[in-house]
């Protein structure tokens, strides 16, 4: 690497961030729009939040705006004490373990079906075929869609009475019973059986979301200039190689981008299970932001669900953290030979 | 350049002129009115109140919410203060937190006179619309469970009668008992039975028993039946606050509903909200449908039924027996059955905000859209959601025979809506504060009972837990003082 | 360009007509439904217009002629809400992702470097909107914010730079770094290389980020709920309208979704071009 003057080209730091030249002025620009707009807008809610979670604030009907008294203006006028009930109540809530159980289900099985199948559709669209065009927008249109509309078509599609999938169904029974002489009622019970449910909020959501994973990989795969693939190709590497040793690994930053926003966003899934099940059969669906919205804004529970919702930032958070340490890992046993 | 300056001088004339159309006694005011979304209840608050506001000269803003969000959107917005409602339309059962809070005036006697007040059935006026002693709102809409069932199957000369006799030991006919009703559901679930020129399979019943919707008022209904003591006012708690809702009353009502699931419901009835009883009954594929007054005007409307003159009306029914739990015993019904008629929900209410800065204009409003002569349009119209609830709705034959019933569906209809209110034991919905998180307990409750995750009696037990765990941090004597005040007794 | 066999290129056009039809068929069931009589939608399944129903224009009167000023104002508000919380987010989010992925940052009292940072960026989207949307509206109601279009304009913002900044960094750092060294060598100032040289070659992530965004905030139902009364409501939280206490109206919620899903899709249909390669070959040899 040659070093003109005006340029200082560092190597990279321990994260494999490779650095132009020192430019105060300039980096700073570049950061401060964002982090200012987060910080103002975050750092009220954040607080207010955590003062919350360790009183008794509720909604009551003693409200009194005009009080001064600290407890009361911070709790909109109702009456509140500091106590740390709502952090003891948590472990012994079994609606909340419940939904948590629920919501750890769709993080772990909807966002790793969702990239199995987004990164298998990537591929495919990566491909040079007639009417790549086409397919890349069909394939994108459910993500355009909000995810209220997603849970209504759900239930459309999914309904075992009035829906074509259900008519399939009694038709593929129909059809069985000809063939058997014997009556054979063939029905799968998409959102009436607690097991089978969460999976079709899977599907459902998957449905959705399904296009976020192929855009953000397609767009990742675009990325890689074909010269490498020729290159590869020209040393006689075969498919598999050139996927594991090429694909593979220029696609392993934005792939776990990907699965941590949409875990993320797993995490607070709940427009689609109001519309298709509204958490039920039983309690098989329920998720934990449906929860803690009903505390918060239907039940006033402020407190609690504020408590809720730090002890599921806490979680997120080592959540969030052991994904990035496992994923730095591979990406630099992925990628320490390159760089 | 004197014509460009005078035209501009003629155009800020003429504009200057324009706006002054609207005229009346409260031009220049606006009042903003919050409720649901849809042509239910929504629909006709802004319809009419544009007319309104056409010959008042002021201007009505009218913000709508889904359903499922208005109570979460009202009572933040109060409590932020972030909403500048002066009319607000709720349901009844939002009262325990609105009107305990203080959120709105009382109605003025003015506003009782325009409205005709004591045309409004006693029950509204009386009960519905006062909190603790003080009139707070007017009564839009009439509210209470009813069955509906297919009277063209379901009667003692109907071809089904012979086999049904045979095999259950009575006649087919409106059921009165909850017996009777799944006797008679199962007897039909699965048969071929002609529809309006279709022969299908037909289902038994249609109830909403969704989670997150409406299935703790169904719930009630059976449970009043099994547990409410006749004279006595106590239903969802007793005079210590003790939760009954696990006594083996409250049990039988729902391992009764279970039972009925398992054996003759329609298909995919666990995610029934009480809107798909409003499709699936009318549609012809249920036998029986549990509803408020909505099916009624739904019944008759050739666009969403086929069962038009079809429909048989009765009250939800009742049973053979109840459990005292003052004696903590069962007790055989006077006369063989013991109804309860639940008055869920309790209807619509007009409530006018305690810090308007237009009160006048409000009450105004409030005037003109709770007239006589409107209240009987908009109970007959089907899809307004407006129920009747006045007694000049129920002499009025001909208003119904207008919005397309025939006469005897009329009587039937109006027979069994007066049948409820009019019964001395009808049981009022919950009216204290946090009563959403009481039915949400319930419902929770139910819906494990109903996929088999606990038992009847554990999932109530849990349910009466909870609910003491509510009522304790609610302060159990305040919920006890308002409960107490909501059955009027105090 | 490689040859394919035949074998391979049947799987590949079957493999994207089954998964189009998967994508399709709802929109197909939705654009039926919006043109059905209720009878037609709650007896038995329907799906052909004039085979088996006869269909009926209702629903687009009542949406597009009665209700009118209501579905214009709504529409209307969730462009300028959507549009501009998109652009805010991929200025900022590209700003920001270039400086997580080009510059060493210390913050030194907090002891925290760019990963840190960046951490704590995303971390703004952990907690569950529910339990934040009070503060909000203490927030937004003290500076006068609720019910109108800026304010919605930056809640979305905010909740929309988290991700920009992360796609944009990630997009940065795929981006070989001697481009810009040699632009750098040439003359040009900092701005010139970020706007003239890093911008174009990182196309395909600003508009993955801008039809996110978009898509975010385009669909977005709590805060247009808890901060809209009137003047700024959108779309979502009109749609959510269409289940009250009458019945759930399948079809205006079809039709709806069908109003709200086509500038979704004419933006798409914009944008797709440019994801297509903005590494052009010849740009990498320079």
């Amino acid at each position: 690497m040659t070093n003109q003057s005006s340029i200082k080209s560092l190597p990279p730091d321990e994260n494999g961030i490779t650095e132009l030249a020192e430019d105060r002025l300039f980096k700073r620009v570049f950061l401060t729009p964002t982090v200012a707009i987060l910080l103002v807008l975050s750092i009220f809610p954040l607080l207010w939040s955590l003062g919350i979670s360790i009183t008794t604030c509720q909604r009551s009907v003693q409200v009194d705006a005009s009080s001064s008294t600290l407890g009361n203006a911070f709790c909109l006028g109702n009456p509140a004490e500091l106590s740390l009930q709502n952090y003891a109540r948590i472990p012994t809530d079994s609606r909340l373990l419940t939904a948590t159980r629920n919501t750890l289900f769709y993080v772990v099985g909807g966002v790793a079906f969702q990239f199995a199948v987004g990164l298998g559709l990537a591929m495919l669209l990566n491909q040079e075929f007639f009417g790549r065009r086409f397919f890349r927008l069909v394939f994108m249109l459910p993500m355009m869609l909000t995810p209220v509309a997603a849970g209504y078509l759900g239930r459309m599609m999914f309904d075992s009475g009035l829906s074509p999938l259900a008519q399939l169904e009694r038709t593929i029974g129909t059809a069985l019973t000809n063939l058997i002489g014997q009556k054979v009622t063939f029905s799968i019970p998409f959102i009436t059986e607690p097991s089978v449910a969460p999976l079709t909020i899977i599907l459902i959501d998957s449905w959705q979301w399904i296009p976020f994973m192929t855009l953000l990989l397609l767009a990742g795969m675009q990325a890689i200039p074909d010269e490498i693939y020729e290159a590869a190709r020209v040393d006689g590497a075969n498919a598999r190689q050139i996927f594991w040793s090429i694909t593979f690994r220029i696609l392993l930053p934005i792939s776990l981008t990907a699965i941590l926003i949409r875990s993320l966003e797993m995490f607070k899934i709940v427009d689609i299970i109001n519309v298709v099940t509204g958490g039920g059969p039983g309690s098989s669906t329920e998720s934990l932001v449906m929860y803690v919205y009903d505390t918060a804004l239907t039940y006033g529970n402020y407190s609690y669900a504020a408590a809720i919702g730090y002890v599921l930032l806490v979680m997120v958070i080592v959540f969030a953290t052991a994904f990035l340490a496992i994923s730095r890992r591979i990406t630099r046993n992925q990628l320490g030979t390159e760089s | 350049m004197k014509k460009m300056l005078l035209l501009v001088v003629l155009a800020a004339l003429i504009m200057g002129i324009v706006p002054v159309a609207a005229q009346g006694p409260f031009a220049g005011q606006k009042v903003v009115v919050v409720t649901q979304e849809g042509s239910a209840i929504g629909g006709p608050a802004e319809k009419y109140g544009a007319e309104w506001a056409a010959q008042s000269g002021a201007t009505v803003e009218v913000q709508r919410f889904a359903y499922a969000d208005l109570f979460p959107k009202i009572i933040t917005a109060l409590q932020t203060k972030s909403g500048e409602f002066d009319v607000m339309i709720f349901a009844a059962d939002y009262m325990g937190d609105i009107a305990g809070a203080g959120y709105i005036q009382p109605v003025p006697d003015d506003v009782k006179e325009a409205v005709d007040w004591n045309d409004i059935l006693p029950l509204y006026r009386e009960r519905i619309a006062d909190w603790g002693g003080t009139t707070y709102a007017v009564p839009w809409d009439g509210d209470s469970h009813m069955m509906y069932y297919r009277k063209d199957l379901v009667n003692p000369n109907s071809s089904f009668n012979e086999e049904f006799k045979a095999a259950n030991g009575f006649d087919l006919d409106e059921p009165q008992t909850w017996n009777q009703y799944k006797a008679i559901a199962e007897f039909f679930q699965g048969k071929e039975v002609e529809t309006a020129g279709v022969t299908a399979p037909i289902y038994g019943v249609a109830e909403a028993l969704r989670k997150k919707a409406q299935s703790y008022w169904f719930l009630m209904d059976r449970a009043a039946g099994y547990s409410k003591i006749p004279g006595d006012p106590y239903f969802y708690f007793d005079e210590t606050m003790k939760p009954l809702v696990n006594n083996p009353g409250w049990v039988q009502g729902l391992q009764d509903w279970i039972d009925i699931y398992n054996c003759c419901a329609a298909p995919d009835m666990i995610n029934f909200d009480v809107v798909n009883v409003r499709a699936v009954f009318p549609a012809g594929q249920t036998v029986f449908g549990l509803d408020w007054g909505d099916v009624g005007p739904i019944s008759v409307d050739p666009n969403a039924s086929v069962i038009n003159g079809l429909t048989g009306f009765g009250t939800t029914p009742g049973a053979e027996k109840y459990w005292d739990y003052k004696k903590s015993e069962w007790v055989d019904a006077e006369g063989g059955v013991n109804k309860a008629p639940f008055l869920a929900f309790g209807g619509w209410v007009i409530t006018v905000a305690a810090d308007t800065d237009v009160s006048d204009a409000a009450w105004d409003y409030v005037k003109y859209i709770s007239g006589k002569d409107l209240a009987g349009v908009l109970a007959t119209t089907g899809g307004t959601g407006i129920n009747p609830l006045r007694q000049s709705q129920f002499d009025n034959l001909d208003l119904w025979i207008n919005a397309g019933f025939d006469e005897e569906s009329a009587k039937d209809y109006l027979g069994a809506i007066q049948e409820v209110i009019n019964d001395p034991n009808a049981i009022v919905d919950l009216r204290i504060p946090g009563a959403f998180e009481y039915f949400d307990a319930l419902d929770a409750g139910i819906a494990k009972a109903v996929t088999g995750e606990a038992s009847a009696q554990a999932a109530l037990d849990e349910v009466a837990a909870t609910w003491d765990a509510i009522t304790d941090r609610l302060g159990r004597e305040t919920q006890l003082k308002l409960y107490k005040q909501s059955l009027g007794i105090e | 360009m490689k040859k394919r066999s035949r074998r391979a290129t049947i799987v590949l056009y079957g493999l994207a007509i089954f998964w189009a039809f998967i994508c399709l068929f709802p929109f197909y069931w939705i654009f039926t439904t919006s043109f059905k009589r209720p009878l037609d939608v709650n007896r038995v399944p329907r799906y052909i217009p004039f085979v088996d129903y006869q269909p009926t224009l209702d629903h687009w009167k009542f949406l597009l002629v009665d209700e009118q000023s209501k579905t214009v104002r709504y529409f209307r508000n969730s462009l300028i809400a959507a549009g501009f919380a998109c652009l805010a987010s991929v200025i900022f989010g590209s700003m920001a992702g270039y400086g997580l992925s080009r510059f060493r940052y210390y913050w030194a009292r907090l002891g925290w470097r760019n990963d840190n940072i960046a951490f704590w960026i995303i971390s703004q989207r952990f907690l569950p909107p529910a339990a934040v949307v009070i503060p909000f509206i203490l927030f937004f109601n003290f500076f006068h914010l609720i019910d109108t279009h800026f304010g919605l304009i930056i809640a979305y913002t905010t909740f929309n730079l988290p991700f920009a900044v992360w796609i944009m960094r990630d997009f940065f750092n795929s981006l070989p770094i001697d481009l810009e060294e040699s632009a750098r060598v040439d003359g040009a100032t900092r701005w010139q290389t970020f706007i003239r040289i890093v911008l174009p070659l990182a196309t395909p992530g600003l508009v993955t980020v801008a039809l996110f965004s978009f898509i975010f905030a385009w669909n977005e139902f709590l805060f247009s709920l808890m901060l809209t009364n009137f003047e700024a409501i959108t779309m979502p939280v009109y749609l959510a309208g269409m289940k009250n206490t009458k019945g759930i109206d399948w079809w205006y919620i079809s039709a709806l979704t069908l109003i709200m899903v086509a500038p979704v899709m004419l933006i798409g249909l914009f944008l797709q071009r440019y994801i297509v390669r903005g590494l052009s070959a010849g740009a990498l040899k320079g």
